[in-house]
């Protein structure tokens, strides 16, 4: 049965004079997973936020279940049994579980009691029925990365959605995380309901969807079933140009030998961490960067990354140990300079430290280079959009410059940030899920412009949940479990993923790390 | 298209101010037993004469100023709650400043006058200052600790003037009456608008400068955006701390004005509410500069006009403070959220039409 049809769905955002969605017409029956697929701004959000009533769509009709819905309701969308899970977590953190569950449904008693127990009953039951991982007593706040996911569906599933809608849902999830998120999905789809997720990462669609259909530019370029399609053919069919992308992601040259030479034998180490320690109990961390060479510290989320971020960007200073750039303390250098010249810092939590939303594009573009600009320039401000256009052309952002940061898709937001951080080179560069929300093409040169900052003398650490974004650029890779290190050691490639995941998980003994 | 958006929220926040006045009107009917002659004198009163008009623009004057010095805590994401006691030390200040350098002065005017303004400037400063370094050094809440502190400025203000320094050869709590060139020369005599109002237009226009304008501005007000992001981004916590101090030095140099303008001398209480009026001002005009005047004219109008509206009616002189209550709640609670997205509606549909054809 046809769950749900949408016919010639057609937005067009006159803020940013662009055409998200030319009518885009899709089906989904039931018991099916269909993945919509498309590069960054290619309109996959825009798409699921009309379906799910948030967004107004110009033209367009949308069926479910045979009944036609009134378009850019919410509440109409809901009663019809579309659930919606929105690429950002949208979880009460205050509220247990069970209590997010029933928010905005709530049993009452008397009437206007909320009926706590009802709620805790009903939401054991759902995750019982689905086989959720989820103690529907625990606080939101405390659920990790996964178990939000999961919440966010089951609540979709409370509120009676025979059609989940999910927007990225792997996008702050590992590898191995997004893998039980898909048998979930998959015994959701067994037991008759229809699911539509959207995501940029190839890869995850092959061994999910039973069929994909491909976003370019606001147009569904292809529908196709599983199997019909490899993984460079869906990226051939992603990507603007059309041209064949190199899959498995970027390549990077290494360094020869002769680039390491140019920094001398006895190279100062340009980051120098010694003595840390990120959790109680856990063991001491010691390592150094050279300038020129890419570190890539991998760890499953809750396992210390986020702290060592914090250290390494210095938000946190260390009680024990130390973080030294090019010999210096890091909490000892003048903040303003540091972020100027010596130290390039793309944060994980996107939202926060990384742009000020309501703040212009420009002016989020050029905060670190703010002081090359003088009196005249703040006055008459031209050359400041000239400047910050330029920079954000670098990582093919164009657009008006005087846009609000914050009403950028996640994936240009991102591209913001790269072009603001790697826009020349720093003695150490700390990027965190760098390529977190970018499609492969816009991966692609990311990782070249990494790799190019490495060659021109950057000590770059990389921070991934991902083992496959570290293995094409990183010189050497560096496993943290429980904020310990587990493994520090030469990158051996794809080869290697097996055993170096096995110590992300903790089910192989940690390494001795001299 | 930012403009758009940008003049409908000016729109927005228009609409919000007369529905704000139409309710004034309404509470003037209900108030008062001749209905008829309350709404002229509120409404028309402050502009039957030159007088009445420019004794408007007078009392917005230091508004003005107190407005700007809330604005520009708010750029930086701090909320100084303490205009109205900066102002008061301002007030105490300015009057000191005066006393100390004697009834006969030996100093020009031109040089007098501007020491007593920095005077009072430097103490309202003084006062913020403290908050400042409470934040930075123990991480105490700005806006408990102006507030507070504020207050405590407020009683011990009213104690000094009242008390030591009492002008005892008057009946009122006051301090003795400045000498005739220690007062801000009158712009247009025999009504009270003096060069202190000219003052608080320069310094808007100065603000708006400064903060669209300058390095420093830029920097203030993506300070603001966030401490997450102004930490990431290596803008120091001096400028929070700068802002804050800055903005008790405006607040305070307010105080100074009222002082060696309309009233002459430092009367005990003088500063009433024009520090929380300010920040009203401010909210009003979504904390920009030049925004602060209209917005700063509009309050002193209420209160011009309930003044206006007491002396010839029964009603009550308080009429205003509820009519100012009424206007920043229907300015800060957004409210007439309908336009926009009426508006929106509309627009979306005039699009679909020419979408058809694609």
């Amino acid at each position: 049965m046809e769950m749900l049809s949408a016919r010639g769905l057609t937005k067009y955002f006159s803020e940013t004079a662009t055409l998200a969605n030319d009518g885009v017409s899709l089906g989904l029956a039931a018991g099916e997973i269909k993945a919509v697929v498309g590069e960054n701004g290619a309109g996959k959000s825009t798409f699921a936020r009309m379906i799910a009533g948030l967004l107004v769509p110009d033209s367009g009709a949308l069926w479910v279940r045979g009944r036609r819905l009134r378009l850019g309701s919410v509440r109409e969308a809901e009663a019809a049994g579309i659930g919606y899970v929105p690429q950002q977590s949208l979880l009460a953190d205050g509220l247990s579980v069970a209590e997010n569950l029933s928010l905005g449904s709530e049993q009452r008693r008397m009437g206007f009691l909320f009926d706590r127990k009802r709620a805790q009953v009903e939401a054991a039951a759902l995750v019982e029925r689905f086989g959720f991982h989820l103690d529907p007593g625990a606080r939101a706040s405390d659920l990790s990365p996964p178990e939000r996911r999961q919440a966010e569906i089951a609540r979709a599933l409370a509120r009676g959605g025979e059609v989940l809608v999910l927007d990225e849902p792997t996008s702050i999830l590992s590898e191995s995380e997004a893998g039980s998120l898909f048998s979930l999905l998959r015994r959701l789809a067994d037991s008759g309901k229809a699911v539509l997720f959207i995501t940029h990462r190839v890869a995850e669609v092959l061994g999910v969807a039973d069929s994909i259909a491909v976003l370019r530019e606001g147009r569904v370029v292809a529908e196709l079933a599983a199997g019909a399609v490899g993984e460079a053919g869906l990226s051939r069919l992603m990507s603007r140009s059309g041209s064949p992308l190199s899959v498995g992601g970027p390549a990077r040259h290494r360094p020869e030998s002769g680039t390491r030479a140019r920094f001398g034998g006895e190279e100062e180490a340009a980051l120098k961490v010694s003595g840390l320690l990120l959790a109680r109990g856990s063991r001491q961390l010691s390592f150094s960067v050279a300038p020129g060479e890419i570190l890539g510290i991998a760890a499953l989320a809750g396992n210390g990354l986020g702290r060592l971020e914090d250290y390494l960007s210095g938000f946190l200073t260390p009680t024990q140990g130390s973080v030294r750039i090019g010999g210096r303390e890091l909490g000892g250098i003048p903040r303003g300079r540091l972020r100027a010249e010596e130290l390039a810092y793309v944060p994980a939590d996107r939202e926060g430290r990384a742009l000020a939303a309501s703040a212009s594009l420009r002016d989020n573009i050029l905060v670190l280079r703010r002081r090359e600009y003088g009196l005249v320039d703040f006055a008459l401000k031209r050359s400041l959009s000239e400047g910050a256009a330029a920079m954000a052309s670098a990582f093919s952002l164009s657009t008006d410059t005087g846009i609000a940061a914050g009403s950028l898709s996640g994936g240009n937001r991102q591209r913001l940030v790269l072009a603001r951080e790697l826009d020349r080179t720093r003695k150490v560069a700390i990027l965190a899920e760098p390529f977190q929300n970018l499609d492969l093409a816009a991966q692609e040169s990311a990782a070249r412009r990494i790799a190019e900052l490495a060659e021109e003398g950057s000590a770059i650490v990389l921070l991934s949940s991902s083992l496959d974004e570290l293995f094409p650029i990183a010189d050497r890779i560096a496993i943290l479990y429980r904020g310990s290190l587990v493994h520090l050691g030469g990158n051996e490639g794809q080869g290697s993923a097996h055993a170096l995941l096995a110590l992300m998980t903790g089910s192989a003994p940690a390494e001795d790390i001299a | 298209m930012r403009s758009r958006a940008r003049s409908e929220a000016w729109l927005a926040r228009i609409a919000a101010l007369s529905l704000a006045l139409a309710l004034a009107a309404a509470y003037a009917v209900l108030a008062s037993s001749e209905p008829r002659r309350a709404l002229a004198a509120f409404f028309i009163g402050p502009f039957s004469s030159p007088y009445t008009f420019f004794a408007l623009l007078e009392n917005a004057g230091p508004l003005l100023v107190c407005a700007l010095g809330a604005a520009i805590a708010f750029r930086s994401g701090a909320f100084n709650l303490g205009g109205e006691g900066q102002a008061a030390v301002g007030c105490l200040a300015s009057a000191l400043v005066l006393r100390a350098l004697g009834p006969s002065p030996s100093l020009e005017p031109g040089l007098a006058l501007p020491l007593a303004l920095l005077g009072a400037a430097a103490a309202g400063a003084a006062l913020a200052s403290l908050s400042a370094f409470a934040e930075s050094w123990s991480g105490a809440e700005i806006l408990l600790t102006t507030f507070l502190l504020s207050q405590a400025a407020l009683i011990t203000v009213d104690w000094a003037i009242g008390g030591p320094f009492r002008d005892l050869g008057s009946n009122l709590l006051a301090m003795a009456p400045l000498p005739g060139q220690y007062r801000l020369p009158r712009l247009a005599p025999p009504s009270p608008l003096s060069l202190g109002a000219a003052l608080a237009l320069g310094l808007a226009l100065a603000a708006s400068l400064f903060v669209g304008r300058t390095r420093l501005g830029y920097e203030l007000s993506l300070y603001g955006r966030g401490p997450g992001f102004a930490r990431a981004s290596g803008l120091g916590k001096a400028l929070g701390s700068g802002a804050l101090i800055l903005s008790g030095a405006l607040s305070g140099l307010a105080g100074g004005l009222l002082v060696l303008g309309q009233a002459g001398r430092a009367v005990e209480g003088m500063t009433g509410g024009v520090g929380w009026n300010g920040l009203a001002a401010a909210l009003i005009a979504n904390n920009a500069p030049l925004a602060a005047i209209p917005s700063a004219l509009f309050l002193s109008w209420l209160d011009a006009g309930a003044r206006q509206a007491s002396i010839v009616s029964d009603l009550s002189p308080d009429a205003s403070t509820v009519m100012k209550a009424v206007a920043l709640l229907l300015i800060t609670a957004r409210y007439l959220p309908g336009i926009g997205t009426w508006r929106k509606r509309r627009l979306a549909r005039g699009r679909t039409g020419q979408g058809a054809g694609q």
